[in-house]
């Protein structure tokens, strides 16, 4: 008797009607979100900006006790850090030393050449709200937005290494994908050695550093930057440190404490161009085809090594847009 | 309106949204948790499964899809595909529900397992048809396996913290 009505009300026509049209209604989204990507990553940031600020209040305190209970963990290794910390600071007195001989230094040779600073690179502050909340993927999402001047693509920094790049803008929200996120790939060169790489996130806590021309030339410690080559990255920003895996794969050590990211630097770059179609890079706009037939033909080798090396290394992280993840 | 039948199904309604709402702030805490091997279990399906193999009212069709869109869309997923995927095995269970009411909890387990990997498995499938980016299927396959791993346990909390029984197919109030 109360299966009969059971399957009655589940029968009952309205609700299949409904059942359809909610059914017909994800598949649209799905459908916007593969082939209209940026609308469809548009609408994410708003309702992102809708929801999380709002439950900041709830957020908020959570977040600090948290951080307390893990600070207070560390209480228990209090003397061994006490007895580290002192060995650490007896090294860095000798460090600083030579830093500040070297600063006057600097200073002096940047007054004999007459050098400005560059004063494009300066940066908007914010405060992580919230993690991505998938076990598949890295990001963050901080409290500055548009109405902060933020832009997508712009480069984000903790006090010390790259952490990761803006990709997805709201009002008053930006969602940082960090670099250990398996689509995120940043152009580096390797330091003493100078050779270029692509630093590429797998989802782990040391992304891989692939297309190294010469291994032999590279040894654990190496310090990696980010070398600029896609006009997304400012170059010369520290990305860590190269570990060699048990596999034998470069890997990096990151700079920034990925474990606490507290606030980051959003480092403003006036030569990204923000995405706004779907058909569109982000990066350097590429240079006009002059001959419209050329293009529908593969790409020579012979091509502008420059044009090449952008669009290259451009796609991942345009296909990271259009993915969405 | 206000017999306690229905003010019992509103009261766990409303426990639902707000249980739901909490895992998910729980779940994007700025913490830096997610970097261990194993990952966080997918606590929010597993809950709704739970609690729409015991009373099926309590979780509604249009509470479902509006959690999972929002789950989707917070947690940088492919938008609607979590939410799709859940309101179809939702659906699904709702119309086995009188008989898993009638099985052990092995039995009901072995549904919610084959649910979940099932679940898993499309999403895999529908990201391949519309040639998508995918995490790495190890990552995805252990996800599942810690979603199920966890039922259980929502079982247990569900029964004994918040008092929800499972709902006999001879009982008054399946409606």
């Amino acid at each position: 008797m109360a299966r009969d009505r059971h399957e009655e009300n589940l029968a009952h026509p309205m609700r299949r009607l409904l059942v359809v049209l909610l059914i017909l209604f994800l598949i649209g989204l799905i459908l916007l979100w593969r082939i209209d990507n940026p609308r469809a990553e548009r609408i994410r940031a708003a309702v992102v900006d809708r929801i999380v600020p709002n439950m900041e209040w709830a957020m908020a305190p959570v977040t600090g006790l948290a951080r307390m209970v893990d600070d207070f963990q560390s209480y228990a290794r209090l003397y061994e850090q006490n007895e580290q910390l002192r060995r650490e600071l007896q090294q860095m007195r000798a460090w600083r030393e030579a830093a500040i001989q070297l600063e006057q230094e600097n200073a002096r040779l940047l007054d004999l050449n007459r050098v400005q600073p560059d004063p494009s690179l300066t940066w908007i502050s914010g405060i992580v709200l919230a993690d991505s909340g998938s076990p598949f993927r890295r990001s963050v999402l901080l409290n500055v937005g548009a109405r902060d001047g933020v832009e997508d693509g712009w480069a984000a920094m903790d006090g010390l290494g790259l952490v990761g790049r803006i990709a997805g803008l709201g009002e008053r929200t930006a969602r940082v994908l960090l670099v250990t996120d398996s689509n995120s790939r940043v152009p580096v060169v390797i330091q003493p050695s100078g050779q270029q790489a692509l630093l590429s996130g797998d989802n782990s806590s040391a992304p891989l550093i692939e297309f190294i021309e010469t291994p032999e030339d590279i040894a654990a410690g190496d310090r990696i930057v980010t070398s600029g080559a896609d006009g997304l990255y400012p170059a010369g920003l520290l990305v860590g440190q190269i570990v060699i895996d048990p596999e034998r794969a470069f890997r990096a050590r990151l700079a920034a404490d990925f474990g606490r990211l507290n606030f980051l630097r959003v480092m403003r770059n006036p030569d990204v161009v923000p995405l706004n179609d779907s058909d569109t890079l982000i990066g350097p706009p590429l240079p006009d085809p002059v001959i419209p037939e050329l293009d529908a033909l593969a790409p020579s080798p012979s091509d502008p090594a420059p044009e090449t090396a952008e669009t290259s290394e451009d796609s991942p992280s345009a296909d990271a847009r259009a993915d969405g993840t | 309106m206000t017999d306690p039948l229905t003010a019992r199904i509103w009261l766990f309604r409303s426990y639902y949204l707000t249980l739901c709402l909490f895992v998910l702030i729980w779940q994007i805490l700025p913490l830096g948790r997610d970097d261990g091997a194993i990952p966080v279990p997918h606590l929010i399906m597993a809950l709704t499964f739970a609690w729409l193999l015991r009373q099926p009212n309590i979780v509604p069709l249009g509470a479902v899809a509006a959690v999972f869109l929002i789950y989707d869309f917070l947690t940088h997923a492919p938008v609607g595909l979590g939410a799709l995927i859940v309101v179809l095995a939702s659906e699904r269970l709702r119309r086995v529900q009188p008989e898993v009411a009638n099985m052990t909890f092995l039995g009901e387990f072995g549904m919610v397992a084959g649910t979940i990997a099932l679940c898993t498995l499309a999403e895999r499938i529908i990201l391949g048809v519309l040639l998508a980016e995918q995490a790495p299927f190890l990552q995805v396959a252990l996800h599942a396996i810690v979603t199920i791993a966890c039922y259980p346990v929502i079982v247990l909390v569900s029964k004994y913290l918040l008092g929800l029984d499972r709902l006999h197919a001879a009982d008054p109030d399946n409606v």
